[in-house]
C-alpha cells in the first residue's frame, strides 16, 4: 500500500472521528460538572451563559489560525492525521518536526516514504508529545493542593503568591514581542488600544453586553491591523 | 453539598482519567492501523525517532505544566488534551477570569475556567472539523498573503489586551495588588538580555524561561510583601476601613 493510500484510508478516518468524538465527550463532561457546581455554589447562570458566549465568540479566529496550519499539514500527510494531530495536543511547528525526525529515521523522504513509514510517524508524533501528558497525570492537584494551603495559612499572601505564576508567564512572552518591534509591537500597541478604548465605551455608555466582546474584537481588529502595518513598514 | 476540596478532587480525578483515555486514543490509533495493515514499526525506530523531540519537548511539557497549573486550575487537563494553550487556552481563561471578576485561585475562577475551556475546545473541534468538509472550496481563501500575515501575528493580537489585566493591580474579585510587578524586575532584565543576546533562544525556549523567571517572582514577592513594599487588599479591607471610620 502506498503512503497517500494510507494516510487517506477509510479506516483512518473512522478511528480519528472516534478519537475527537471521545475528546468532545471529554469537554461536555467538564463542562456540565463545572456548570452544575456554579450553579451549587450560587454562580448566576447568566454569568456563566457569558462566559460560554464570550469563550466561543474568541476561540472563532484563533481557531480559524490552526485551520490554516492544517492546511500546510495536509499537503504533507494526508487530511485524517492532521485533523487529529491539530484537535487533540498538537501544534503545527511540532507535527513537522515530529514527521521529520521520523522520515530520518526510515531513511526516506516524503516522495519515496510508504505506508510502513506512515504508521512510524503516527508512532513518533503521538509518543514525542505525550510528555505534557504524562507530568499533568501527576502534578497540578498536589501543585493546587499547595497553593490552596499557602492560602489558608496567609489569604493575602496566597492571593499574591498564585499571581505570580501567570506574571512570569506574561513576562517571557511580552518582552521579547515588545523589544521585537516592527508589526508584532505595532499588533500588540493596536490591541492593547482597543480594549482601552472598548472598555471606557464600555463605563460611559453602559453597554455591559459588549464586555464580553472585548477579546474578540481587539483580538480580530489587531489582526487585521498587522496585515496594514506589514505592508507600511515594507 | 461537595465541599471545594471534594469538587476538585472530583475535577482531578476526571482529568486524570480524560488523559488517560487520550493517551489509549493517541497510540491506539496507530496500533490499530498498524495490525491492520500488518506493518508495525520496530521499538527502536520509533524510540529513536521520539527520543531527540522528547529531550527537547518533555523540559517544556513539564514547564508548561507547572507554569499554567496555577493559572488554568483543574481546566489544565483539557486544556493540555486538546492542545493550543498559549495561543487559546490561557487567553481563554484569562478572559473569562476577567469578566467574571474571579479572583485566581478561586473555586469560581475553577468554574469559569473549566467552562471557558471546554466552550472553546469543542468550537475549534467544530472548526477544524468544518474546515476538513470544505477543505477544496477553503484552501484557496486560506492561501491569500493577508490572511497568512494576520494568523502569524495572532499573539501580539491576543495579549495586547490581555496584559492589562495580566499586569495590572486588580487580579480579580476586588483584589488589589500594589508593587507586584518589582517582583518581575529581575526576570525581566534577564529574559531581555537573553533577548538582546540571542532572540531566537527565548522564543525558542520560552518554557525553560519561564520556569526560571518563576521562582525568581515567587521568592522576591515573598521578600517585598513581608518588608511591605508588595501590599494585597482585600474587599473586606475597604468594608474594615468604612466601619473604623464610622462612615
Amino acid at each position: 500500500m502506498s503512503f497517500y493510500e494510507i494516510t487517506d484510508s477509510s479506516l483512518l478516518y473512522v478511528l480519528v472521528a472516534l478519537g475527537i468524538l471521545y475528546v468532545c465527550f471529554l469537554a461536555i463532561t467538564f463542562m456540565r460538572k463545572a456548570w452544575k457546581r456554579g450553579a451549587e455554589i450560587g454562580i448566576d447562570k447568566k454569568e456563566l451563559m457569558n462566559v460560554v458566549k464570550s469563550s466561543i465568540t474568541f476561540s472563532i479566529v484563533p481557531s480559524i489560525a490552526i485551520v490554516i496550519g492544517l492546511f500546510s499539514l495536509v499537503a504533507m500527510l494526508g487530511v485524517p492525521w492532521p485533523w487529529f494531530r491539530l484537535s487533540v495536543v498538537g501544534s503545527v511547528a511540532y507535527e513537522i518536526m515530529a514527521a521529520d525526525a521520523a522520515l530520518k529515521v526510515a531513511g526516506t523522504e516524503l516522495a519515496t516514504a510508504d505506508a510502513s513509514t506512515f504508521i512510524l510517524m503516527m508512532y513518533v508524533m503521538s509518543l514525542a508529545i505525550m510528555g505534557g501528558l504524562v507530568a499533568a497525570f501527576f502534578i497540578p492537584e498536589k501543585m493546587m493542593k499547595g497553593t490552596m494551603k499557602m492560602k489558608e495559612k496567609d489569604e493575602r499572601w496566597g492571593i499574591l503568591g498564585n499571581s505570580t505564576f501567570l506574571l512570569a508567564i506574561m513576562v517571557v512572552l511580552l518582552l521579547p514581542m515588545i523589544l521585537g518591534g516592527g508589526v508584532q509591537l505595532l499588533t500588540w500597541i493596536t490591541s492593547l488600544v482597543v480594549t482601552l478604548t472598548l472598555s471606557i465605551i464600555i463605563k460611559k455608555f453602559k453597554v455591559d453586553w459588549l464586555s464580553n466582546f472585548v477579546l474578540a474584537l481587539s483580538l480580530f481588529i489587531a489582526m487585521a491591523s498587522s496585515v496594514m502595518w506589514t505592508s507600511f513598514l515594507a | 453539598m461537595k465541599t471545594t476540596q471534594e469538587y476538585l478532587h472530583s475535577m482531578h480525578k476526571l482529568g486524570r482519567f480524560g488523559i488517560f483515555g487520550a493517551l489509549i486514543v493517541m497510540l491506539g490509533i496507530p496500533t490499530i492501523m498498524a495490525i491492520v495493515y500488518d506493518s508495525f514499526p520496530g521499538v527502536l525506530e520509533v524510540l529513536t525517532g521520539a527520543s531527540g523531540l522528547l529531550a527537547v519537548f518533555v523540559p517544556i511539557a513539564v514547564s508548561e505544566v507547572i507554569s499554567f497549573t496555577p493559572v488554568l486550575g483543574t481546566s489544565a487537563y483539557l486544556s493540555l488534551i486538546t492542545g493550543n494553550v498559549m495561543n487559546l487556552k490561557l487567553p481563554t481563561v484569562m478572559n473569562a477570569m476577567k469578566i467574571t471578576n474571579a479572583e485566581q485561585g478561586s473555586e469560581k475562577a475553577d468554574i469559569v475556567s473549566t467552562i471557558a475551556v471546554a466552550a472553546s475546545s469543542l468550537i475549534t473541534m467544530i472548526i477544524i472539523a468544518v474546515a476538513v468538509l470544505l477543505l477544496t472550496p477553503l484552501k484557496p481563501v486560506f492561501s491569500i498573503p493577508a490572511v497568512q500575515i494576520a494568523s502569524h501575528n495572532i499573539l501580539p493580537a491576543l495579549f495586547g489586551g490581555l496584559s492589562i489585566g495580566a499586569i495590572g493591580s486588580h487580579v480579580g474579585g476586588g483584589v488589589i495588588i500594589k508593587g507586584r510587578l518589582k517582583a518581575a524586575i529581575i526576570p525581566a532584565i534577564l529574559v531581555a538580555g537573553a533577548y538582546f543576546a540571542a532572540p531566537e533562544l527565548v522564543t525558542g525556549l520560552q518554557g525553560a524561561f519561564i520556569l526560571i523567571s518563576i521562582p525568581i517572582i515567587y521568592f522576591t514577592a515573598k521578600k517585598l510583601y513581608k518588608k511591605g513594599k508588595i501590599q494585597v487588599i482585600l474587599p473586606s479591607d475597604a468594608v474594615e476601613e468604612k466601619v473604623a471610620s464610622g462612615e
